[in-house]
């Protein structure tokens, strides 16, 4: 009788389908009660996430003197971009050059340097494997605002303080463990018996990676891409702590942070800051993320 | 000199950790010929398998293809192409560029060559006009065809087949089966084919290596493994359903085995019989060999006979087979012809007739004799057909 109801065509929301249980609630609160509230959740759990954003956004084009307006309301009486003119006056394009570079290099060198070392721990037998595995793991426990003292003084050593490349070469070694262990996840998924095809087919070990294996890797080198890109964005205690008053290298997190005064802050900038910090990662997100998704259908094997 | 077209001397693969893949094994194909590798899972026939196409090293042997060692080399650089059970096609790549890429990797060929050679393969497959479709556009069997097509492009001297049907469908299966017969005879290309399958195996091979724990147990036609299989382990793995096999011990006076169940020797088999190490002795029968009759039917006296209870009956056609608990303890299955009238819980007699024994050495497991050749003839005479699983 149930099979019959569910075989029902067009039977959704119909009383009699679904199990016993399914069944009672939809008799209690009426068919299509549960969607409601499926979606009313849905809406909650939006709303919680995307509020925040949108008080910044609200704050960044209020006048002057609005900020704090009783009673409270979301979209300002009126827009001014005022705050957006003093963050671009105060070297906003510099920060987003140098956020930029950071970024890009140092994301890049994550990948270049995490996805042969995850392919190595996925595929290659050697003494150690385990060991160093678990090393890595290791180094990912520790937080580094905890070594950010040694870290400073290395780095100080090293000539590498008030550079670019001490910043980047900083997250790439502290990003990086997390990255090989996502990558060598994605690595194990990837059948042996493509490398075998590979190497019958005359490709040397790179030359498999190359054009065979990057590839059904892709959809965790994206991810791996977008982890690394929010995350270096928007760090701060380190660039702060390597460029420190070198004001020209100086990144969007800092230039935020400028805005915060002794006697009071800024909060107008400061949103203004964040909104223009924010529209870069966005578009990154979403561009990988659609190629997120195309990689994750493209990549079917079958037996797999 | 040898006429040997491949060849395996004394392969020998152990892996960190001391497991021990493959045992000395000794091997030779000649040119055009399908050996068939077959042995239950973890019996080492990938392994030997793989390391034939260099893609593992052996720990010690040789593998020879055309009377020279190939040990050490690259995989390319051996004249072999190997297809794979999950076909491991490369999937952002076409069906074009699947069968191509070897080409494009190992010679200088141009690519209108190239592109040439790859619609030559495909025509001969009947895939051309899946060529510019990806992997996951295709079904199982196409996928399957577009792997062979990326073997057979290359024109190898030896062809390596990894359980290359197990992923099919039944009825897929028996059609690929015999389109790679056909394939490899037209093209007449050395192959090594690996299979868990005995049916698949029985079918499909010029002749088959049964392999157990990385050991070479018995070497020969199908035919021969069947009827004279070397050892206990050949004879119940080969054959479905198994032959059965019974553990008895030798009377003091070497002229029957007592045990489960009484069996009186004739010369030919007492004689056999005494050769084993022990009292310890198999009595082995195919399920083609005994006879069933109902108590009430006059019986052979000359014919020893078990008595027992059928247990189930399993109709499959042309053929029933009735699976008997004989009343010493023992079950045994019988191959009788479809409509034998024998039903569940009644009482049977089981028939076997000394002309189609086998015995084995229970402490060695070697064969101390089979079935009579000349009466061979009266038995069944061929392996059990097994309905294809899905």
């Amino acid at each position: 009788m149930s099979d019959d109801a569910e075989s029902a065509p067009g039977g959704t929301g119909a009383v009699t389908e679904g199990t016993p249980v399914e069944r009672f609630r939809d008799r209690l609160l009426g068919p299509g009660a549960v969607d409601l509230s499926v979606y009313t959740l849905y809406a909650l759990a939006v709303a919680f996430f995307v509020f925040p954003v949108l008080w910044v956004v609200s704050v960044s084009v209020r006048p002057p003197g609005e900020l704090f307006s009783y009673p409270f309301r979301l979209v300002p009486a009126e827009v001014s971009l005022s705050a957006y003119r003093r963050v671009f006056r105060a070297g906003m394009v510099t920060w987003l050059f140098n956020s930029t570079a950071v970024t890009a290099l140092g994301v890049g060198s994550i990948v270049a340097v995490s996805v042969p070392a995850a392919y190595a721990f996925s595929r290659f037998e050697f003494t150690g494997r385990r060991e160093l595995l678990g090393l890595v793991l290791l180094f990912q426990m520790i937080s580094p605002v905890i070594i950010i003292v040694p870290l400073y003084t290395v780095m100080s050593g090293l000539g590498l303080l008030r550079t670019r490349t001490g910043l980047i070469l900083l997250y790439v070694g502290i990003q990086t463990p997390f990255s090989i262990w996502l990558l060598k996840g994605y690595f194990d998924t990837i059948p042996k018996e493509l490398d075998y095809a590979a190497r019958i087919d005359g490709c040397n070990r790179l030359q498999t990676l190359r054009h065979v294996l990057l590839r059904p890797v892709a959809p965790g080198i994206a991810v791996v891409a977008i982890f690394n890109t929010v995350l270096t964005w928007s760090e701060f205690v380190l660039a702060f702590t390597v460029l420190r008053t070198e004001s020209r290298l100086h990144t969007i997190s800092i230039g935020v942070y400028k805005f915060q005064g002794q006697y009071g802050n800024d909060w107008r900038a400061i949103a203004a800051a964040s909104v223009v910090g924010m529209v870069p990662l966005v578009v990154v997100f979403l561009g990988l993320q659609r190629y997120f998704v195309k990689g994750l259908i493209e990549g079917s094997l079958k037996g797999q | 000199m040898t006429d040997a077209h491949l060849e395996l001397r004394g392969l020998h693969k152990e892996y960190p950790g001391g497991l021990t893949a493959v045992e000395g094994l000794s091997l030779s194909l000649s040119r055009g010929e399908l050996l068939v590798l077959v042995g239950p899972s973890g019996c080492g026939k990938s392994t030997t398998l793989r390391c034939i196409a260099g893609l593992e090293d052996p720990t010690d042997g040789d593998v020879r293809i055309d009377g020279e060692s190939v040990t050490g080399r690259r995989p390319e650089d051996r004249a072999i192409a190997m297809v794979f059970q999950n076909y491991a096609l490369y999937p952002h790549k076409t069906a074009r560029e699947n069968i191509g890429f070897g080409l494009r990797m190992t010679t200088d060929l141009s690519d209108a060559t190239v592109r040439e050679r790859v619609e030559d393969v495909a025509g001969t497959l009947g895939i051309t006009d899946l060529l510019d479709k990806k992997p996951g556009s295709l079904s199982g069997g196409q996928q399957q065809r577009v792997a062979l097509g990326r073997a057979i492009v290359r024109d190898p001297e030896v062809f390596l087949l990894d359980e290359p049907l197990s992923n099919l469908d039944a009825t897929l299966r028996g059609r690929m089966r015999t389109e790679i017969q056909q394939l490899q005879r037209d093209l007449d290309v050395t192959t090594v084919y690996v299979t868990h399958d005995q049916t698949e195996a029985m079918t499909i091979g010029d002749r088959i290596a049964v392999l157990r724990d990385g050991r070479l147990q018995q070497m020969g036609s199908p035919m021969t493994c069947y009827h004279e299989p070397a050892n206990r382990f050949v004879a119940s793995f080969i054959g479905e359903p198994s032959m059965n096999l019974l553990d008895c011990e030798l009377d003091p006076a070497g002229s029957a085995l007592t045990g489960p169940v009484s069996y009186p020797l004739d010369d030919r088999l007492a004689a056999a019989a005494r050769e084993a190490e022990g009292v310890g002795v198999t009595l082995g029968f195919r399920p083609e060999a005994p006879t069933l009759s109902v108590p009430t039917d006059e019986a052979d006296p000359d014919t020893p006979t078990f008595a027992g209870r059928v247990d189930v009956v399993e109709p499959i056609g042309e053929r029933s087979f009735v699976y008997v608990t004989l009343d010493a303890g023992p079950q045994v299955t019988v191959a009788t012809p479809g409509g034998t009238p024998v039903r569940e819980t009644e009482p049977v007699r089981v028939a076997v007739a000394p002309a189609g024994v086998h015995l084995f050495d229970a402490a060695t497991g070697q064969a101390l004799v089979h079935p009579d050749r000349d009466e061979r003839s009266d038995l069944a005479g061929v392996p059990a057909r097994e309905p294809d699983h899905g």
